[in-house]
C-alpha cells in the first residue's frame, strides 16, 4: 500500500466517523419509530456501513509505523519523544483544559485529584482516553 | 515508555501465531463474549472502547501486512472474491443485529459499538480490499 492509498483510506474513514456521529439523532428516532421506510432508516444503514473506521485508523497506525521503520533500527528514546510530541502533549493539553472547564477554573485540592485520576486511568473522557491508548501501542 | 516498548518488541515479532493469539484474544474481549460473562454474571469491561486489547489485534495486523506485503498481493491475486464475500456477509451481519436488537427494544447504545464480531471481520476486510 503506498502513501496515496493510505490516504485514501484515512479520508474514507474520517467521512465514517463524520457518518456514525451525525446519525446519532436517527439511531435514536428509530429506535422510538422501528419505521424501515423513513429517511432515519436510511441513516441507520449509513451508520452501519460506517463502523470499520477506527479499526482502519487502528490498522494504519501499526502498518504505518511498519513501513517507517522497516528494516530499521529504533532508537527507543528518539522514537519515545517523537510519539510523546505527537500524542502524549495533545493528551496532556485537552485533558487539562477539559478538567479546567469541569472544575470551573478552580484550581484546589479536588482538581489535582482528578487531574491524576484522570491521566493514569480513564481519561477525561473516553475519546480522549483513545489518545492515551494510540500512545500506549 | 510503553509506547516505544510494545512497538519496538511488534515490529521484531513476524509470527502468524502471535497475530493467532491476538486474534483469540480480540474474540475473548468483544460482543457476544461480553454476553456469556453477564449470563454467568462475572462483571465485564465497562468501556471495551478504552481497552488495550480491544485494538492490539488490529496494530498487529497493521504491522503484519507490511512485513509479509508481498505475500499478501499474492494471497489477495488468489482469494480477492473471498474476501468480498466476507465484507458482504459481515455487513449483512451488523444491519442484521442492528434490526434485530432494535426490534426487541434494545438500547440501541448496546449495539451500535464497534466490538462486535462482525464488524471484525467487517473492518478487516474493508482494510485489506480497497487498497
Amino acid at each position: 500500500m503506498n502513501l496515496y492509498y493510505s490516504n485514501i483510506l484515512r479520508i474514507v474513514s474520517i467521512i465514517a466517523v463524520l457518518i456514525i456521529h451525525t446519525t446519532y439523532a436517527s439511531q435514536k428516532q428509530f429506535a422510538e419509530e422501528l419505521n424501515l421506510w423513513s429517511f432515519d432508516a436510511f441513516f441507520v444503514l449509513l451508520n452501519q456501513l460506517a463502523p470499520f473506521s477506527v479499526p482502519v485508523f487502528v490498522m494504519l497506525s501499526g502498518y504505518g509505523l511498519a513501513s517507517k521503520y522497516h528494516q530499521k533500527e529504533i532508537n527507543l528514546k528518539e522514537f519515545y519523544v517523537q510519539r510523546f510530541s505527537k500524542i502524549g502533549i495533545p493528551f496532556l493539553f485537552w485533558t487539562i483544559l477539559l478538567l479546567l472547564i469541569r472544575h470551573s477554573f478552580i484550581i484546589d485540592e479536588k482538581f489535582f485529584y482528578d487531574l491524576i485520576y484522570y491521566l493514569f486511568v480513564t481519561g477525561v473522557d473516553y475519546h480522549i482516553f483513545l489518545l492515551l491508548f494510540c500512545n500506549v501501542i | 515508555m510503553l509506547s516505544s516498548v510494545s512497538f519496538y518488541y511488534f515490529i521484531k515479532i513476524n509470527n502468524k501465531i502471535f497475530l493467532l493469539i491476538l486474534f483469540i484474544l480480540q474474540l475473548y474481549n468483544y460482543s457476544p463474549t461480553d454476553k456469556i460473562f453477564g449470563f454467568l454474571g462475572v462483571s465485564y469491561i465497562i468501556f471495551p472502547s478504552t481497552f488495550l486489547f480491544s485494538w492490539l489485534f488490529y496494530f498487529y495486523l497493521g504491522i503484519f501486512l507490511k512485513q509479509n506485503e508481498e505475500k499478501f498481493k499474492l494471497f489477495l491475486a488468489k482469494y480477492q472474491f473471498l474476501l468480498v464475500f466476507v465484507l458482504l456477509i459481515s455487513f449483512i451481519m451488523m444491519v442484521y443485529e442492528y434490526l434485530y436488537y432494535s426490534f426487541n427494544r434494545v438500547p440501541f447504545y448496546n449495539y451500535d459499538h464497534f466490538h462486535r464480531y462482525s464488524v471484525l471481520f467487517y473492518a478487516v476486510s474493508f482494510f485489506i480490499l480497497l487498497p
